[in-house]
């Protein structure tokens, strides 16, 4: 029961990274239609009315996040992240390899929703094949004049530059992106007053949007809010996302499905369910930055407004899929070394309290446990969370201990108590 | 006596005006001196520090602070396993051991012969071909075994030994 | 003036400016908030998340550093939440901080102990390895780093790249790892580095030259002055066992804005070196020999007497160092004026500048002033080195919008901004020594272009139509041939300075010592007045002066051809009042320069030289020349605190006491009078200089009466009439700005606010073609 994709039915076309086959798959037909028939503020318009989301995580509205860029100033950016890190998300990878078109398409159309004449693409540092996709369409596109000055024989001009990272999650925090691409070292800012649609790239209005975000916005210019809020579940979760799952399922992959498609729905119909005589036993729902999901879940629909109210998030919908062969406290321990590896080290719980917990959870695992090291960790977690820190990092880093004790305390108490872990720490697939 | 080609040092300059401020060209002009140089030891960071005209201090702060620019020199062929948790679940530490046993070098060290780096990075974003590795910060290899590794690391022997043509990779994003 | 905001905090309500943080509203309201990263003269950064308060109707907490008041705000500092998150962070901090409180020199003074102490638990439950780094790390030769200390509030790195424009120091590596650090091969070489020392909240940077050498509460610390330069920066010196240990900032805020460069937080050891001149010397059989202090005075006046006796007054002279106190200065000038009967006194051995021909030498405005200067117009001045915490001050003023015009051959000192686009100085590059024309260049553009500030200059000034006469040669053509500047640039300087509303042009007072300056002088001065551009803050002529005092030497005439209250001596009321206050004849006939002076010796025509203060006459460009001059004398005196070459042809020397062993006062580069105060007790035969002069001078026959260096002050208030109404009480600790008789509060006091005078404008003299 596969979705008939729509953000990514470019993905597996051969060659439809070369723009004359995006062309011919009807391409740039929503810039056209954009910059000729709509003004900007329209365009805000029909976004918001569309009710896209942004796709990287928050889910914040898209269109209102335009509308907060003032209209009279005289220099605004467009900037996209396209910094994907987050443990288990590997969506816009495919859309950038395959359809960099598509992303450039939406670009120009927030640009101009937004009055930017410059956009920045920041391209996680990792990504070499997508990087040289992306330079190969940008120059396509501006010698087919959909990038330059007046585009389409409209007022309105526009630049993109590529913007390589070199290899830092934190980067895909928008502020610490900005600082990245003004040469700092990427620390978050705080907020306020650095809200970027205030002060943002240099000091000017900014609006930072998500790969995925971006490419839904040629069709909904094309095809119409209304369109948009028929698929999915209307009308605060409409349109699609492109799920990324992955772990100890039998088809690991991007899967387009709408939002509000249940978790057993993509674990089981989408990817296939998992490996022979296995049982499901846990799921990041959206990357490893939100709190799991067990078999209770199954029935829950991923959307943003349904996960929270069992107490996680939708995120960028990064699913690494566990089975009963896991060791959760393993599991965790390795989760707990990103974000310790990962913490910027600007604010004091995040840079302390990261290497604390992976410091605690490393002699769980290892066998030199103590009791009292279970309830330490979730005061750490309350001492770090709560939106303490400059940035969600360090709300972040708590999400995978603190749900783990809550639905698999049993197992810590196990490596505690018996000095050794249960299963040998990994299951491999084959 | 300049390190760098002229060809980069040009390519540097020319970034120096492109973007709209003069800093933003500091990390891609780092990363244009180590694909030329292999890695940033103090006097090629001076040169990309003396075109873009800002202090050293700024150049050495990126390269601490960014995984993939590296201070140390590497080898031809600089192997970062993924780490991320989907790889982790699909035996990602059971391929490190391997390689470390089989290359005889531990984590972040370089074969004598100067041909392989054993590294690590965070989830890389290509969780669907788990276990995955990034070869030389570029291009993934995907679905890794140890087969897998023993035919690789035969041919990019070979290969070392014919300069000429790009590494194979077998294949991304098909 | 903002409009102010009611805000309640912990239930006490105060009215604060809008735009006021939460952090600084609650130190109105007497309400400690704890901190670490948030300093008030650098952006907040939010990074040490200690200043958490509960704010009504915002979620959660916030950190009062990055939060400005609203309107009826309602703030909780003491709550549940708040104090769970306090002690929280303590114990993150204390995580991997070292155990080293007993071996730290913070110990006693420090942010982390006190914050721990009030905000934190006494226990941590941290029970894995702390973290461990190689210490201490030297990164420069006056400043140690203790990674396990730093707590990475930043504010040592954001001072450098805010206020001291640099990025001498940096943040390496990531996450938990992250450290203060550098470039290989690369110091910590700024010269505002010691600043991060007293901004470091723990004993991560300390100074080498305290290091274990005290604890704060052993220390007894007096007020004064720094002496290194003319801006006059405050300090506290710090003193145990008669011994200076360290000397910190002492935050006047319109002089200093609460930062010392490095050269004034550092030099101070000489005051205990070894070498010091303990003992008065008399030279006997060509080797010099201790004598005692009657001998040693009893041969200068008898010396001094023979030669006036053979050769008349005019063959004695007196050469003062410009970082002698204003006492011993006025003392000086009276020893030679009113009883030896000779104007040959000078604080300089270089040439005489021209100076603006304004009542007074003296900058006009004042360094807190140029806050307000729109636009900066700079010629060929070197603050960062000669003036540095002066140069701080116009990077504030860059850093609030004004905009820099320098015109100058040699690169400009580092005014990039890094947290903003770089805010380029518009730079005149003229050929070295063509500054002249440059200048002149944009008088004549003023001029040809009718844009001179017609109502200033109909009322204040005269003499017009000769400047537009005498401008009309130095067209934009003609100053780009001559100086390589192109006439584009030109244009756009004088645009930017007659858009801005007001404008400050700053000087070497020194200028360049070439027959240009008359040029160069009379142009800057033409600027100020045609574009009305004096007597307001933020606008008017600074002639940046070098050393401590040299502009009390210019107050106190020390100077050939100036009397105290710089009244030519040629002028006989000026004379007439100085002879009424001392009861003696004043000299007519104005005397030798430094410069000449030391040609008169050569030639013979001088015979005594009497020198006073630290080797006055190292600035000369020959020494070599020097040396053969004070060789050809009959009687050198020497009066300083340590050995010079001068001393290797001494016939007498007497020792003095350095600047934290007196009492005295010195006048900075804007006009400002302070005080310095004694430290350090001098436990050898040197004597305040002060009374060494009066006995020389009553042994020469003069009355000098003076109880203490307060009386010598209060003559001086009443010899030089813009010092009048001044008294040690009324200087306090933060000095005034002459004339004293105005109203100061913080803000600055400009000369020739009144509007009462006209001035005359100066021609431009085309100069023959400077040959370089």
């Amino acid at each position: 029961m596969k979705f008939e994709p729509i953000i990514t039915r470019n993905v597996g076309v051969p060659d439809a990274w070369e723009i004359e086959v995006y062309l011919a798959r009807g391409g740039y037909q929503a810039v056209r239609k954009a910059l000729t028939e709509y003004t900007p503020d329209q365009i805000i318009e029909i976004v918001s009315r569309a009710n896209l989301r942004g796709r990287g995580g928050a889910g914040f509205p898209t269109g209102r996040k335009w509308s907060l860029i003032p209209k009279n100033a005289p220099q605004t950016y467009l900037v996209c992240n396209a910094d994907e890190s987050e443990p288990g998300t590997f969506s816009n990878h495919d859309l950038l390899i395959w359809d960099p078109h598509l992303l450039i398409e939406g670009m120009i159309i927030g640009a101009y929703a937004i009055r930017a004449t410059t956009g920045f693409i920041y391209l996680r540092g990792e990504f070499g094949l997508a990087a040289r996709r992306l330079e190969r369409a940008l120059a396509q596109a501006r010698a087919h004049g959909f990038l330059g000055p007046r585009i389409l024989g409209t007022e309105y001009s526009l630049e993109i530059y590529l913007f390589r990272g070199a290899g830092a999650y934190i980067c895909g925090e928008e502020t610490a992106l900005l600082e990245s691409i003004e040469g700092n070292r990427p620390m978050p800012r705080p907020r306020p007053p650095y809200y970027p649609p205030a002060i943002g790239l240099y000091g000017k209005p900014t609006a930072v949007n998500n790969v995925e975000t971006l490419c839904n916005v040629p069709f909904i210019v094309l095809n119409g809010p209304e369109w948009y809020l028929s698929i999915g579940n209307p009308p605060k979760n409409p349109g699609t996302k492109v799920f990324s799952i992955s772990g100890l399922v039998r088809r690991p992959g991007n899967y387009e499905a709408p939002l509000g498609t249940t978790l057993g729905e993509l674990i089981f119909e989408y990817a296939g369910g998992l490996h022979e005589g296995r049982r499901f036993k846990a799921v990041t729902p959206g990357g490893t930055s939100t709190p799991l999901l067990t078999d209770q879940h199954l029935d829950v629909k991923m959307d943003y407004d349904s996960l929270p109210a069992v107490g996680t998030y939708l995120g960028s919908t990064g699913m690494i899929v566990m089975d009963d062969t896991v060791c959760i406290p393993c599991a965790v321990h390795r989760m707990s070394t990103f974000y310790r590896h990962e913490s910027c080290g600007k604010c004091t719980p995040c840079r302390e309290g990261t290497a604390w917990i992976e410091q605690i959870l490393r002699r769980i695992v290892t066998g030199r446990g103590r009791l009292a090291d279970l309830d330490l960790l979730l005061d750490i977690c309350d001492n770090m969370g709560g939106r303490k820190t400059v940035c969600a990092l360090g709300d972040f880093a708590t999400f995978p201990v603190v749900s783990a004790l809550k639905y698999f305390r049993d197992e810590f108490e196990y490596h505690i108590r018996h000095n050794r872990c249960p299963t040998a720490g990994v299951a491999v697939s084959r | 006596m300049a390190l760098l080609s002229e060809k980069t040092r040009a390519e540097i300059q020319r970034l120096t005006a492109y973007f709209p401020q003069r800093r933003t060209a500091l990390l891609p002009a780092l990363r244009l001196a180590q694909a030329e140089y292999g890695y940033l030891p103090p006097e090629v960071v001076a040169e990309v520090c003396e075109i873009v005209q800002v202090d050293p201090n700024a150049a050495e702060m990126l390269i601490t602070f960014y995984d993939l620019l590296y201070r140390e020199p590497v080898g031809r062929y600089v192997l970062g396993l993924c780490r991320g948790l989907a790889c982790y679940l699909l035996g990602c530490d059971h391929l490190l051991a391997y390689l470390q046993e089989k290359l005889g070098i531990g984590l972040n060290q370089t074969t004598p012969d100067g041909l392989f780096t054993l590294r690590t990075f965070e989830c890389l974003a290509r969780c669907d071909q788990a276990p995955v590795m990034l070869l030389n910060g570029e291009e993934y290899v995907g679905h890794l075994t140890p087969e897998k590794l023993d035919a690789l690391l035969a041919q990019w022997a070979e290969e070392a030994r014919r300069p000429a043509e790009p590494p194979v990779t077998g294949g991304e994003g098909a | 003036m903002e409009p102010l905001v009611t805000v309640t905090i912990d239930g006490r309500t105060v009215q604060v400016p809008k735009g006021t943080l939460v952090v600084e509203a609650a130190r109105q309201a007497g309400i400690e908030i704890p901190v670490f990263c948030y300093h008030p003269k650098l952006k907040p950064v939010g990074a040490c998340r200690m200043c958490f308060v509960q704010v009504e109707k915002m979620p959660g907490l916030v950190t009062a550093c990055t939060t400005t008041v609203a309107e009826g705000m309602v703030v909780y500092t003491t709550t549940p939440p708040v104090v769970k998150a306090q002690n929280a962070v303590i114990e993150f901090l204390l995580l991997n901080h070292p155990l080293d409180c007993p071996v730290c020199d913070r110990g006693g003074e420090c942010p982390l102990q006190d914050n721990t102490f009030k905000f934190g638990l006494a226990e941590s439950r941290y029970i894995e390895p702390k973290r461990h780094f190689i210490k201490p790390v030297a990164l420069s030769p006056y400043i140690l780093l203790d990674r396990e200390r730093c707590i990475l509030c930043y504010r040592c790195v954001r001072f450098q790249r805010e206020i001291a424009g640099d990025e001498s120091l940096t943040v390496l590596d990531r996450g938990d790892h992250s450290e203060i650090g550098l470039a290989p091969g690369r110091t910590f070489d700024s010269p505002f580095s010691g600043n991060t020392i007293e901004l470091c909240p723990v004993g991560a940077l300390t100074s080498t030259l305290y290091r274990f050498r005290a604890r704060p509460w052993d220390l007894k610390s007096v007020p004064s002055v720094c002496t290194q330069c003319g801006v006059g920066c405050n300090i506290q010196i710090d003193v145990r066992a008669n011994t200076i240990l360290r000397l910190l900032s002492r935050e006047n805020t319109p002089v200093d804005d609460g930062w010392l460069c490095d050269r004034g937080r550092f030099t101070y050891r000489f005051v205990h070196d070894p070498a010091r001149l303990t003992r008065p010397l008399r030279r006997v059989n060509g080797a010099l020999q201790p004598v005692s202090w009657h001998e040693a005075l009893e041969t200068v006046a008898e010396r001094i007497q023979a030669i006036v006796a053979a050769a008349g007054p005019q063959a004695v002279g007196g050469l003062a160092a410009p970082t002698a106190t204003n006492e011993e200065l006025y003392l000086f000038q009276k020893v030679l004026r009113a009883v030896v009967g000779t104007n040959n006194i000078d604080h300089t051995v270089r040439p005489h500048p021209p100076v603006a021909p304004l009542a007074y030498d003296a900058v006009t405005g004042s360094i807190v002033g140029l806050e307000r200067a729109r636009t900066l117009v700079l010629v060929d001045c070197a603050t960062r080195s000669e003036q540095p915490v002066l140069h701080l001050r116009l990077r504030k003023a860059v850093a609030n919008g004004a905009q820099l015009v320098l015109i100058q051959s040699a690169e400009p000192d580092l005014w990039t901004f890094p947290d903003e686009p770089p805010r380029r100085p518009l730079w005149l590059r003229p050929r070295p020594g063509t500054e002249a024309v440059v200048v002149a260049g944009l008088v004549h553009l003023i001029l040809a272009q009718g844009r001179e500030n017609r109502e200033f200059v109909a009322q204040r000034t005269e003499g017009l139509e000769t400047l537009r006469a005498s401008a009309a040669a130095f067209t934009p053509e003609r100053v780009e041939a001559e100086t390589g500047v192109p006439a584009a640039l030109l244009r756009r300087a004088v645009d930017l300075l007659l858009a801005a509303p007001t404008a400050a042009f700053l000087y070497r007072r020194d200028l360049q010592g070439l027959p240009s300056d008359r040029l160069l002088l009379a142009g800057l001065y033409d600027l100020a007045l045609l574009t009305g551009n004096l007597g307001r803050p933020g606008t008017g002529l600074y002639p940046l002066v070098r050393h401590a005092n040299s502009q009390g030497a210019l107050d106190l005439g020390v100077h050939p051809r100036l009397l105290p209250g710089q009244r030519p001596v040629t002028e006989r009321a000026g004379r007439a009042a100085l002879e009424a206050l001392w009861g003696t004849p004043v000299p007519a006939e104005p005397g030798l320069s430094g410069a000449d002076m030391i040609e008169a010796a050569l030639a013979g025509r001088l015979r005594a030289l009497y020198l006073l203060g630290r080797d006055p006459l190292a600035d000369h460009p020959d020494p070599e020349r020097v040396r053969q001059a004070l060789a050809r004398l009959d009687l050198l005196i020497v009066q300083d605190i340590l050995p010079s070459p001068a001393m290797e042809m001494a016939h007498l020397v007497l020792p003095g006491l350095s600047f934290a062993e007196k009492e005295g006062t010195l006048t900075s580069l804007e006009r400002r009078i302070q005080r310095l105060r004694p430290a350090v007790v001098n436990q050898t035969e040197a004597r305040s200089d002060w009374r060494i002069l009066q006995d020389v001078a009553n042994r020469l026959g003069g009355l000098f009466l003076y109880a203490g260096p307060d009386e010598v002050f209060a003559e001086i208030a009443r010899a030089v009439p813009f010092y009048a109404g001044l008294t040690y009480e009324a200087l306090g600790d933060k000095g005034l700005q002459w004339p004293a008789t105005v109203q100061q509060d913080g803000a600055g006091v400009d000369l020739y606010a009144d509007g009462e005078r006209r001035w005359a404008l100066l021609p431009l003299e085309t100069e023959p073609k400077v040959v370089r």
